[in-house]
């Protein structure tokens, strides 16, 4: 009897709880590099992996103004494999802290420039980090990352 | 219930190691400084009455009294389902609905605490052993990210009394230390010398890691010890947040099943099924203990079961010597 | 039906006339065509013969009993049947093995198991000769447990011939090897083996006890002995081993275990069984330590990956994908792209896909088997790769597992489960999942004991000194001084 009642409790939960949140590799899009200006609000410019195009989003919070940028596409955005990110200087305290708890990993290359959205479209951002993650290794340069802005302050 | 010295140290040290886990407090250097007070003050809470109450009372039932550590393994349990609550909000945990994670959480644990303390004892062996394997290659991993700058920044505005005071909140297996020790049947006060060891040996090194590296960003991160985690490089993998999940799920797992066990044994003698009841508190009290709840009230009845537990244990003890005597 | 009925003939005593005697035992058989009914007649008494067609060497009961029986000269001659029987039983020695019967129970139980049986008028006992000639499969290498280095002898379904290759290699008078009959259709001989100076009484009393609860009709295989030493059947992990080479029995044997050895199987249940022990080998104790030691770890980690790599995989692949390195992700990006199933359902076709064509592959005669292989491989698949149907990555994760469980035969039930379920809980609760199931199984894992000796003895509960043979494979310079037996693994 009790044996039942457990299969049945984790048939009810595979029923109910399970399969609401399911998304498939292919339903995802995965951001490699986003450029993000804050003005009373967060504007995104995200660039997928492998030239997949460009997704645009604005919003309140950073986590909406990327879930907007999926909904024009229909694909659920993912950005805990973001590599760079592109900034403007005297907004990098406010963005910075909030990405702190996003998917964003603090260790993310940051790049600084007055206009992230042309950047982010002009430059290779691929080739932008494996050229940043080579100097770091050859001990030329040390990458900012998130969490090292962070601390530098 | 009985547990042997090995067994309680590893079943208080997870209960321990998830409430660090699940901590939203900063890694800084008076973090440091405030658990090496707070333990102290800890150990010499425990300690005498730990020598004191020699006597052996494994196996012994418990009597009318077991009322009151019923309510804080009740308490406790509470807690451990607040906590896993609040970090699914934050961290990602594959699933959406509370509820079903509560419940999933909910049928593991009675399904485990229907084979004992004596299996439960064991397995907090086998999860702690996992756990301090996990945290080694963490800490190897995190190596290459230190930076010893981070250590002298004053981003972190918290006093060392104030970080005493958590770590003494988040102390709340400090009864179980009494409470299950009277369940010890062989090396009880060699179990809880190595635990206060370890406890400090944890979150010492895990907060100077955790300044070393993440610095500041622990002051803005929801949960610093996932952030921390999110550095390192373990196995291959590009971010390890997501295998301390596992840790972390484990010890709310054990924490429960250990709180259900402990708590139906004290409630034996009045309910029957004292098993679903329990985890019943447990899990509407859950609901209720979340977020700044946690960590309001969590002092208060840390202290409030402490003296409980410091008064049962001389009960119990002092009812074997009067057995003995007869 | 009811198991407890004592069958009518069991303690029925021998007539004392000899007609009776054959009408009975005709009557008890039904007249079943091989029990073979010889009359004769001894010193002017007549007498029969009785035997099982096909169980006994007809030139040995030709030679041995027959011949020197109808030579019985004539002071002999004068003897009544009672006396008869004592000539023959004492100064003749027809055979080594002679015992007697005087109930109808055990007369048919002495025939049916090979002896030659002589009946006589005129007396109620029964006199039996072991002559056995029935067909019997030679020591051959086991099956079940290869070996480089180790002997290459293995247990057979006689269970005289077991317990002589035990005798053989454990020459000490503490090694005690009692016989049992169990199965009141079979009437199966079990063998207990254990050595008296390290197995405590009380854990033999408690085996005793065990199979004397067994109220089976029939034992065909250690199987069905198996599920009354183990403390219940709901048991994910077998609290007792089994094995099939006598050197790794005797090994047991001396760490204070005891051997159950069932007459028609060749596979001897060993009690109590540690969890460690699956991940041992005998070609462990017959290579460097170091080698040793490596090969061990190697199992460690194959159990894990294979019970737990599809399941993480899919786990991470579905709900944590920021766990893969930018490579992994683009691989896996490409590969599921065009994929026309989800993660999930390729997963686990893939793995049932599996089970089936290894079943089959065991099922099958060895002379279609390797069809089994050209079809399950090339035909489905590479084709279903080539097709879409499956991703290389999904096949490739599958296939490492499976390979990976080949290592510890001794595990493969619960593993393939357990790969199963981990599977389904990781694709729809990520990693959520697997640590609850991970917890079930750590909790079921520690709670099980057989005969009072965890299951993961010497882990949890943890015992520093036993764990050299654990974590290591200690020299045998200091293994030889540690007097090792189970009972130090007992929790108090």
């Amino acid at each position: 009897m009790k044996i039942k009642l457990a299969v049945a409790g984790v048939a009810i939960m595979l029923l109910f709880g399970g399969c609401d949140n399911q998304l498939e590799v292919r339903d995802r899009a995965f951001v490699q590099g986003a450029a993000i200006e804050y003005d009373d609000g967060y504007t995104v410019r995200l660039k997928l992996f492998d030239n997949e195009g460009f997704y645009d989003g604005k919003g309140k919070t950073f986590e909406e103004a990327v879930k907007n940028a999926g909904l024009s596409h229909g694909k659920d955005v993912f950005t805990g494999h973001t590599e760079i990110v592109v900034i403007r200087k005297n907004e990098s305290d406010a963005i910075l802290d909030s990405l702190v708890n996003e998917d964003i990993s603090t260790g993310c290359i940051v790049v600084f420039d007055e206009d992230p959205v042309k950047y982010v479209e002009e430059n290779d951002t691929e080739e932008l980090v494996d050229i940043i993650s080579g100097r770091e290794r050859n001990g030329t340069e040390q990458k900012k990352s998130i969490r090292r802005i962070i601390n530098d302050r | 219930m009985k547990l042997s010295g090995g067994q309680l140290w590893a079943v208080l040290f997870m209960l321990r190691a998830f409430n660090f886990i699940c901590s939203p407090d900063a890694y800084s250097l008076q973090r440091i400084g405030g658990t090496a007070i707070s333990v102290f003050i800890q150990f010499l809470i425990v300690v005498p009455v730990i020598r004191v109450c020699r006597e052996k009372t494994a196996g012994v039932t418990p009597g009318k009294a077991g009322v009151f550590p019923a309510l804080y393994f009740i308490f406790t349990g509470m807690l451990a389902i607040g906590r896993m609550l609040d970090i699914t909000a934050s961290e990602n945990f594959a699933i959406s609905k509370n509820i079903i994670l509560v419940l999933l959480l909910v049928f593991t644990a009675l399904y485990c605490s229907k084979l004992g303390m004596r299996a439960a004892g064991r397995a907090a062996a086998v999860i702690s052993g996992m756990f301090i394997f996990f945290l080694a290659v963490l800490l190897l991993t995190s190596v290459p990210e230190i930076r010893a700058d981070n250590l002298t920044g004053d981003y972190d505005n918290t006093s060392v009394f104030a970080y005493a005071l958590k770590d003494f909140a988040e102390s709340s297996e400090i009864p179980a230390v009494l409470i299950l020790s009277l369940f010890t049947y062989e090396g009880r006060a060699k179990g809880i010398y190595i635990y206060f060891g370890s406890k400090l040996l944890l979150v010492g090194l895990v907060t100077l890691l955790g300044a070393s590296v993440s610095g500041n960003v622990s002051v803005l991160a929801d949960y610093p010890f996932f952030e921390l985690t999110s550095f390192s490089d373990l196995f291959g993998v590009q971010r390890s947040d997501v295998l301390f999940v596992t840790v972390c799920t484990l010890g709310a797992v054990l924490t429960v099943t250990v709180c259900v066990i402990a708590a139906s044994e004290f409630l034996k003698k009045y309910f029957g099924g004292a098993k679903l009841l329990c985890l019943a508190f447990m899990t509407a009290g859950g609901f209720f203990l979340r977020g700044d709840y946690i960590s309001g009230t969590e002092l208060f009845f840390t202290i409030v079961f402490i003296i409980v537990s410091i008064l049962y244990m001389i009960s119990a003890s002092s009812e074997v010597r009067k057995a003995e005597s007869v | 039906m009811n198991m407890n009925i004592k069958l009518d003939y069991d303690n029925e005593k021998l007539d004392v006339s000899l007609k009776k005697k054959l009408e009975r035992l005709k009557q008890i058989t039904s007249g079943s065509s091989d029990l073979l009914v010889n009359r004769i007649e001894l010193s002017g008494v007549k007498a029969a013969l009785l035997c099982c067609e096909g169980m006994l060497a007809m030139s040995m009961v030709t030679e041995l009993i027959l011949v020197p029986l109808t030579r019985l000269n004539e002071a002999e001659m004068m003897l009544s049947a009672d006396e008869l029987f004592e000539h023959i039983d004492t100064k003749m020695l027809l055979s080594v093995d002679r015992p007697k019967a005087d109930n109808y129970g055990d007369t048919i139980r002495l025939i049916n198991s090979g002896f030659a049986v002589l009946v006589v008028d005129g007396s109620d006992k029964a006199l039996a000769f072991g002559v056995q000639g029935y067909s019997i499969r030679s020591v051959s290498e086991p099956t079940s447990e290869q070996n480089i280095m180790g002997a290459h002898d293995g247990f057979t379904e006689t269970i005289r011939i077991n317990m002589s290759l035990i005798r053989r290699r454990m020459k000490t008078p503490f090694l005690k090897l009692e016989l049992f009959v169990r199965g009141t259709k079979s009437h199966t001989d079990i063998c207990l083996a254990y050595m008296t100076d390290r197995v405590p009484v009380k854990l033999i009393n408690k085996i005793k006890a065990s199979l004397k609860d067994m109220e089976l009709e029939t034992i065909l295989s250690s199987g069905y002995v198996r599920s009354f030493l183990e403390p219940k059947s709901t048991g994910i992990f077998n609290s007792s081993g089994v094995t099939e080479r006598p050197d790794v029995l005797c090994s047991k044997l001396l760490e204070g275990r005891v051997g159950v050895i069932v007459d028609g199987t060749p596979f001897v249940i060993v009690i109590p069984k540690l969890f460690s022990e699956s991940f041992q080998t005998m070609d462990d104790y017959n290579c460097k330590p170091y080698y040793a030691t490596f090969i061990r770890w190697l199992k460690y980690i194959a159990f894990f990956v294979s019970l737990l790599l599809p399941g993480v995989y899919t786990a991470i692949a579905i709900h944590h994908p920021s766990s893969f390195n930018r490579s992994l992700l683009l691989m896996l990006l490409k590969a599921e792209e065009t994929a026309p199933l989800s993660l999930i359902t390729e997963s686990v076709i893939v793995l049932l896909m599996y089970e089936v064509i290894r079943e089959a592959g065991i099922r099958l005669p060895k002379a279609v088997g390797g069809a089994v292989s050209v079809v399950s491989g090339l035909i489905i698949g590479d084709s279903a790769v080539n097709a879409g149907l499956i991703s290389t990555p999904m096949l490739t994760v599958i296939a490492i597992s499976v390979v990976s469980g080949f290592v510890i035969p001794d595990l493969d039930h619960p593993v393939t489960v357990f790969r199963f379920l981990f599977l389904i809980a990781g694709g729809i609760w990520g990693l959520f999942g697997i640590s609850l199931l991970g917890a079930v199984l750590v909790f079921n894992l520690c709670a099980e004991e057989n005969y009072g000796l965890p299951l993961l003895a010497p882990i949890s509960p943890f015992r520093r000194a036993c764990m050299r043979d654990v974590i290591t494979r200690t020299d045998f310079r200091k293994m030889q001084n540690g007097g090792f037996t189970v009972e130090k693994l007992k929790q108090r």
